[in-house]
Formats: C-alpha cells, sequence, structure tokens
C-alpha cells in the first residue's frame, strides 16, 4: 500500500505543518514516510508546498507528478495543480479562497470545503490546515482520525500543547464536512 | 529497538557525525545544508566536542585539517560554492594522508547558481576536485536514513584508508523528512593514529604531517601508495544497490535522489509488463565498475539519468562491457527541473527494447 498526496497554497497558511502532521499521523500508524517540501525564498504570501508518500514498504519517488490525493488551500495551487490529480483521485478544496470553476476536472473527486469561514468560527484562522487534514483524513481513510490526534503532540512544540484541543476540534469539523460532501 | 525519528536529511547527517564521535565541526552556512551546522551548534557542545561557525569555508577546511593532524574526528559541510573554496584544503589533506569527512549538499552551479538540486558536482567530487592527483571516498545517500548510515560509515573509511571521504547529497535528500532508525555507531576496527602531531615526547620518533615531499623519489612512492589504496578501496568497499536487475532487458541506473524517482518509474515499467531494473551506486569513488561488468554481461542496455548534462555517464561507460549500449537522459539543475516518475516512465518507454 502506497499513497501519495499533494498539499499547496500561500506561505503563512500552514502547508507545512499539515504535511508534517499527516506524516506523524503516518509514522504513528508504522508506515514509512516521505516528506518532501519546498517554498519560495518568502515566508508568508510566496508558494508554499509539499509532497507525502507514506507506504508499509518502500516509500519510492518523493517527486510525485500526478498524486493521488492533492489539498489545495488558494487560487493559485488550484488552478496550477488541479489538473494534475490521478484519474480517480481526490481533490480537496478550500472553497472559502477558491473558485473551482476555472479547472475542468474529469474523473476526480472534488470536495470543496469553506477552509477559512470554519476556522474563523472556530476561532483562529490559522487552523485552516488543521480542517484540512481532517478533512483528508476523512475523504481517503488512508489515516486514522486517532492518529491526527496523537501527532498534534509530535508536530507543535511543546509551548503550544495548550492549543490541542482547539486544534483536535478543528480536524473533527473538517472530517465532519468532508464526511457529508462525501455523500453527494 | 531503536525509535523511529522524523527527520530531514541535514539533520540526520548532524545526528550521525555525533553519533560516530565527531569531535570537531568546522562550517560556515550555506543553503541548502544550513540545518547540519544549524543542528550541530545546538547539540555538539552536550557531548563534550567543539562546534565553530569559522569566518570562511576556506577557514573551515583548514580548521579540519588542523584537527585531523591532531588525531581527532573532524568534518565540515557545504554546498557547491563553499565546496568550491574548500578544495585548496583538501587537497592538503589528500596529500598529508589526513582522514575527515566533508559533506557536500549539492545545489546548483555554476557560480552561485541556485538553490535547486543538482547533481552537476559529481565529477568535482569523485575526481579529487583540487589539484595534484588525488581521489576522496564519495558515498552518496538515496534517503535520510542513508544520510545517517553513510555519514558513520564515511568516518569509519576514512580513518581506514587516510583518504578524506565526502557525503554527496543534493537539496532534495537535504530537506525531505523521513522516518528513519537512528542506528547505533557500527564496531569497526579501526588502526591505530600513530602518526598524529599531539606533542611530542623525549624518547619518541617525531611525527609529521605535511604534503610538502621534496625529497629524491619522496613524491613518486607517495603517488604509487596512493595508487595502491585507491585499487584496494575498490576491491573491498564498493556499495551498490539493485533492483529487479536478474531478468532486465534494460536497465535504469542513477545515484541519490534520482535513483529515488527512477526506482517509482522502474516500478511503472514492471507493472506495464516491462523487463526494467535498477542499478544505483552508493560508492561513487570506488565506482562500482565491476558490479556494472557483471550486469552487462547478461543486459546490454543501460539508461543513466542524472540532473545534469552527463557525468557520471562516463564512468558507466567505462565499466559495463564493449557490446553494451549506454543511453543517457539528463535534467539539469533549475528551479522546477526535477523529473518526475511519470516523466521517467516515459523515457524508459522510448529507450526499451
Amino acid at each position: 500500500m502506497r499513497n501519495d498526496l499533494f498539499i499547496a497554497g500561500y506561505g503563512g497558511q500552514g502547508v507545512l505543518l499539515a504535511g508534517n502532521l499527516l506524516s506523524y499521523a503516518a509514522i504513528h500508524e508504522g508506515l514509512n514516510v516521505s516528506f518532501f517540501p519546498s517554498y519560495g525564498v518568502e515566508k508568508r504570501g510566496g508558494a508554499a508546498m509539499c509532497t507525502l508518500v507514506f507506504s508499509d514498504g518502500d516509500t519510492g519517488s518523493p517527486v510525485v507528478g500526478h498524486p493521488s490525493v492533492s489539498i489545495l488551500l488558494n487560487q493559485l495551487s488550484f488552478d496550477k495543480y488541479a489538473a494534475k490529480v490521478k484519474p480517480g483521485g481526490i481533490c480537496i478544496v478550500n472553497s472559502t479562497l477558491v473558485e473551482t470553476g476555472t479547472v475542468a476536472l474529469d474523473n476526480v473527486r472534488l470536495i470543496s470545503i469553506p477552509m477559512n469561514s470554519i476556522a474563523n468560527e472556530l476561532g483562529d484562522p490559522r487552523m485552516v490546515n488543521m480542517v484540512a487534514c481532517g478533512a483528508y483524513a476523512a475523504a481517503t481513510g488512508a489515516l486514522k482520525m486517532g492518529s491526527l490526534y496523537e501527532a498534534l503532540k509530535k508536530s507543535l512544540p511543546e509551548r503550544n500543547h495548550k492549543f490541542i484541543p482547539a486544534n483536535v476540534k478543528a480536524i473533527d469539523t473538517g472530517a465532519e464536512m468532508a464526511t457529508s460532501a462525501m455523500k453527494f | 529497538m531503536t525509535l523511529r525519528q522524523f527527520v530531514k536529511g541535514n539533520e540526520a547527517v548532524a545526528m550521525a557525525a555525533i553519533e560516530a564521535g565527531v569531535r570537531c565541526y568546522f562550517g560556515y552556512p550555506i543553503t541548502p545544508q544550513s540545518d547540519i551546522p544549524e543542528y550541530l551548534s545546538r547539540e555538539l557542545h552536550k557531548t563534550g566536542a567543539t562546534f565553530i561557525q569559522a569566518e570562511s569555508e576556506i577557514g573551515a577546511i583548514n580548521m579540519v585539517l588542523g584537527a585531523s593532524a591532531a588525531g581527532v574526528r573532524a568534518m565540515t559541510s557545504s554546498s557547491g560554492p563553499g565546496i568550491s573554496l574548500k578544495q585548496e584544503g583538501i587537497s592538503y589533506m589528500a596529500g598529508s594522508e589526513l582522514p575527515g569527512v566533508i559533506v557536500d549538499i549539492m545545489r546548483q552551479g555554476p557560480g552561485l547558481g541556485g538553490i535547486d538540486a543538482s547533481q552537476a558536482d559529481y565529477w568535482q567530487a569523485t575526481r579529487g576536485g583540487g589539484h595534484g592527483g588525488y581521489r576522496i571516498i564519495v558515498l552518496a545517500p538515496g534517503s535520510v536514513q542513508e544520510m545517517y548510515d553513510l555519514t558513520m560509515l564515511a568516518f569509519d573509511l576514512s580513518d581506514t584508508y587516510r583518504i578524506p571521504a565526502m557525503v554527496l547529497g543534493d537539496s532534495v535528500l537535504g530537506q525531505m523528512k523521513e522516518s528513519i532508525t537512528p542506528n547505533p555507531r557500527p564496531v569497526c576496527d579501526l588502526p591505530a593514529k600513530d602518526w598524529a602531531v599531539r606533542g611530542w615526547k623525549e624518547g619518541t620518533a617525531q611525527n609529521v604531517v605535511k604534503s610538502l615531499k621534496l625529497g629524491d623519489g619522496e613524491m613518486e612512492k607517495f603517488h604509487w601508495e596512493m595508487h595502491d589504496r585507491y585499487n584496494l578501496l575498490a576491491d573491498k568497499e564498493c556499495l551498490w544497490e539493485e533492483y529487479r536487475t536478474d531478468d532486465a532487458t534494460l536497465i535504469v541506473t542513477a545515484f541519490g535522489s534520482t535513483a529515488r524517482i527512477s526506482r517509482t518509474a522502474v516500478e511503472m515499467a514492471r507493472e506495464a509488463g516491462m523487463k526494467v531494473g535498477l542499478m544505483r551506486p552508493i560508492t561513487l569513488f570506488p565506482f562500482p565498475k565491476k558490479a556494472y561488468a557483471d550486469l552487462s554481461t547478461k543486459c546490454k542496455l543501460f539508461l543513466v539519468i542524472e540532473l545534469s548534462t552527463g557525468q557520471m555517464v562516463d564512468d558507466v561507460r567505462l565499466s559495463v562491457q564493449r557490446d553494451a549500449d549506454v543511453e543517457f537522459y539528463g535534467r539539469p539543475p533549475g528551479a522546477g527541473s526535477l523529473p518526475t516518475p511519470e516523466e521517467l516512465f516515459e523515457r524508459i518507454r522510448k529507450v526499451y527494447r
């Protein structure tokens, strides 16, 4: 079993933290993980993306041309990368910032979740990435929710562990939204 | 069982250096390897060892030379422009038969180039890099686990043969994170450093560490001795990994991160029913010539893939049997120029027969 995932957005949206969180979750499940980040010279506002491969065997290429799942957090990423998703794959989109009509997706399951709105309602716009991670786990079934909760302890620095309950809530909300989106 | 950790390739190098008992690290920051000095500046002093951010790359390599002459394990790390600056010191180390580990996390060049992945320093690394006709040991990791394991091996080989050793990674391997097992330092029977200069005591022979050899026949003797030592290295220390080469009619060959991408492309080819294998050299010097010669008695078609316009391809051509064909596919470095497995699979399809 080999899963690959591509995540992209603006620098500052927590793309790399999301990649780290899902990596730790996969390690928690005893899998091998390759996490390949790529970001611009800028910090906030530049392009940020990462590729994740996890497998019970060899992870193989850390570079993925056509991912089976993509999480795209802004319009730029959607326009550039949505069409690369493999046929039969899943594209999880932050619909607060993305107009999905710009790219025609053939045989790709589109899951639109207003991640910024949800994160704002939960009290912190920085939790967009957590909503996305929860949506990923629910939409793919590739990782258990419990593994994501465990992974929070590893991927957040100790001083931020007080925010874990809020992040768990964001993950859960993302998962619920994805589950109901899958019904249609 | 040692717990698995999730670390960057560069961090794995630094962790392994500490496990290998490095006593001195001297370096100067440069992307994409700055995580190595960053990690060591935080952690190395806890082992009682010394971390110095030198005034320059040239300063750093000469500090490695000095520490190594005193008989302790010393290392430095850098990338393209910094590695070029270090060549004078590496040549002096080679001439003085000093061990030492140099980590090169390749970036684009020439000149200042850029920070994305490249394999265009293969020639510089495997041909010695500096003046005077010497070689250094070059190890090419293909994963974060190997960044860790081969850094420890670099210290052991360097101490055993008294030849500087280089770990040759690239910005993909340096920046990516993988789950690794931080293995304990392997047990290894190392020769005593009875040549080291630690201060002279009455009644003991004087040790001299130098590369200036003006005596009659002294330099010629040195070169033939080193020549024999390089041959011994080739006989005993070659490392490589083969994947599904047994029945292959086409063998893809690549090192480092390119080998990782190639492996997935080879799997795609296998799924399409094509008999394709992968040969990944792990030691680039010594180059596993005999392994290529053996493979090419059965398989007559090789495809070399590199992130350059072709460097290792020379060594492959020199190693395979005369009736084997060697094709090449290169992706010179640049932002966004990393090939995908899908692209390499297309290339395999074009070449395959």
